[in-house]
């Protein structure tokens, strides 16, 4: 830890002499200006309801795509058939990059908190999919004769037996969505919203403001950074009872 | 405390199995599980299918759980041809399977969530279990901080939950320790007298088939098929000392012995 700190400490102090020279401080900022920036904002409050409204946006998405994702996962996992049926068209989704689809999102739903949250479920939602999916197919044979012999129908076996035990991939799978979603909304932002950090970042470039934009991108970092923390020791819990078992 | 067939009020089912094969292909070749088996198991009889690895034993019983289905041939329970796995088939298997993350009582209760006895009901009948096995003291514990031996009882108290009229075991005491191992021997012969159910166990070891069955069949492999019916007609509880059980089981093991012999030669 302490020495992380200590690179950090020497590439920023790096920056802050590097960015003297030239015309570099116009395209680079320098830290001093960033947290400059940082200081200002949060005293005026001016980033607060945009950081707000990305964090929202993204739990929406998030909860979305979780529910949407594990469900069709644990759907097609559960049934051959279904599963041939939707995988070519899940994969020519999963292959198109999100990005495109703003402009479509725009075109049907308009500008505003609802294509933000759309892109961020859709960028979620694939991660949470496949790696759901993945885990719930390959659950064990041995799971599922159990499941046969005890006399569990469709439903007890999806829910039951073949959901808690890919319990671990399900959980991995979520904590890599909920980053994916909280990008997805940002993305969102840059193109179809007038709040959030995705659309801070464009307005500070569109006004060549590099300090700004690059105290965006820390305050994302560092959501992310927390985000993933958070998500770390949750799942660390959550899991624990699981792995017991492999442990034991 | 002798139990005569006769003596007891039967429950069991009946198995009938009449010319059933079951081929595998393993890396591009056919491998005959089982060749034209026929056997019939009475009503409320304790049987064994004994054999070394690969004879089908295994593949049998999955067949009549209803897990597996015969290439050819066909398997009577009750009267009725299995194709399906049925509650009326209680199974247990090598490894516990038990659901890691649910207590010894959820996974008894989760064999019940079909029966028509309402919440009290099942609780009710898990505790019984529970108590028949003597778990009861261990309701609330998960699978993994149970031995060996405990999870296989609960497992069998799981198994039991929907009064089945037949009990299949897969080498249930395969993974146990020698001591554990014939103590449960003792523990499933009591579970049999009193559930009366009938009773199909692979296995392949011989003192235990004889300790426990009243009827032995031995298999071999490739193809899988029997290759003998032994009756054990020394009363309950047996006495491994016994002359007649030391013969009987020496009498198995040479036939075992001789198939080993005849395998060996022709590979």
């Amino acid at each position: 830890m302490f020495r992380h700190g200590f690179t950090l400490l020497f590439l920023l102090a790096a920056w802050q002499l590097g960015a003297g020279f030239g015309a570099t401080a116009y395209y680079l900022s320098t830290p001093v200006q960033v947290a400059d920036r940082l200081l200002e904002w949060s005293m005026s409050g001016y980033v607060w309801p945009h950081l707000l409204s990305t964090i929202e946006c993204s739990l929406a998405g998030f909860g979305v795509a979780a529910f949407v994702g594990t469900l069709f996962a644990l759907a097609m996992a559960s049934s051959p058939s279904f599963a041939r049926l939707l995988e070519p068209a899940l994969f020519a989704a999963f292959s198109t990059p999100k990005i495109v689809i703003a402009p479509l999102l725009i075109l049907w739903i308009g500008v505003g908190t609802l294509p933000v949250i759309a892109l961020s479920a859709l960028s979620s939602f694939f991660v949470i999919f496949y790696g759901s999916y993945g885990g719930l197919r390959d659950v064990s044979g041995s799971y599922i004769d159990t499941a046969a012999v005890l006399g569990a129908g469709y439903w007890t076996t999806a829910f039951q037996f073949r959901l808690p035990a890919a319990g671990p991939y399900i959980l991995a799978s979520l904590t890599q969505g909920l980053i994916y979603a909280f990008h997805g909304a940002i993305l969102g932002e840059m193109t179809a919203s007038d709040t959030g950090m995705g659309y801070l970042i464009v307005y500070s470039a569109t006004s060549m403001d590099a300090a700004s934009v690059l105290a965006a991108l820390a305050v994302i970092g560092a959501v992310t950074f927390g985000l993933l923390h958070l998500l770390a020791s949750a799942t660390r819990a959550l899991a624990a009872p699981l792995n017991a078992e492999a442990l034991a | 405390m002798a139990v005569a067939l006769e003596s007891i009020s039967v429950t069991g089912t009946s198995v009938e199995i009449s010319g059933v094969s079951r081929v595998f292909r393993v890396d591009g070749r056919e491998v005959n599980a089982l060749r034209d088996v026929s056997l019939t198991v009475r009503p409320g009889e304790f049987v064994s299918l004994l054999g070394p690895s690969g004879c089908g034993k295994s593949t049998m019983l999955r067949i009549i759980a209803g897990l597996d289905r015969p290439d050819a041939g066909e398997c009577v329970v009750d009267g009725a041809i299995v194709r399906a796995p049925s509650l009326s088939r209680g199974v247990v298997f090598q490894d516990h399977r038990l659901l890691p993350w649910l207590t010894v009582r959820e996974n008894v209760l989760l064999a019940l969530h079909k029966a028509p006895i309402g919440q009290d009901g099942r609780e009710a009948r898990v505790l019984e279990l529970l108590d028949l096995v003597g778990l009861s003291a261990f309701a609330g514990a998960k699978p993994h901080q149970l031995s060996g031996g405990m999870s296989q009882r609960a497992a069998i108290a799981r198994a039991l939950a929907p009064r089945p009229r037949l009990l299949l075991l897969d080498e249930p005491l395969g993974a146990l320790d020698s001591l554990t191992r014939s103590r449960l021997q003792g523990e499933l012969l009591r579970l049999w007298e009193h559930e009366k159910v009938t009773v199909i166990m692979v296995t392949h070891d011989v003192e235990e088939a004889v300790y426990l069955s009243n009827r032995v069949f031995v298999m071999e492999p490739r193809p899988g098929r029997v290759r003998g019916i032994f009756d054990v007609s020394i009363p309950y509880p047996r006495r491994r000392v016994d002359a007649d059980f030391v013969a009987l089981r020496q009498s198995i093991l040479d036939i075992l012995e001789r198939e080993a012999t005849a395998a060996e030669l022709t590979c």
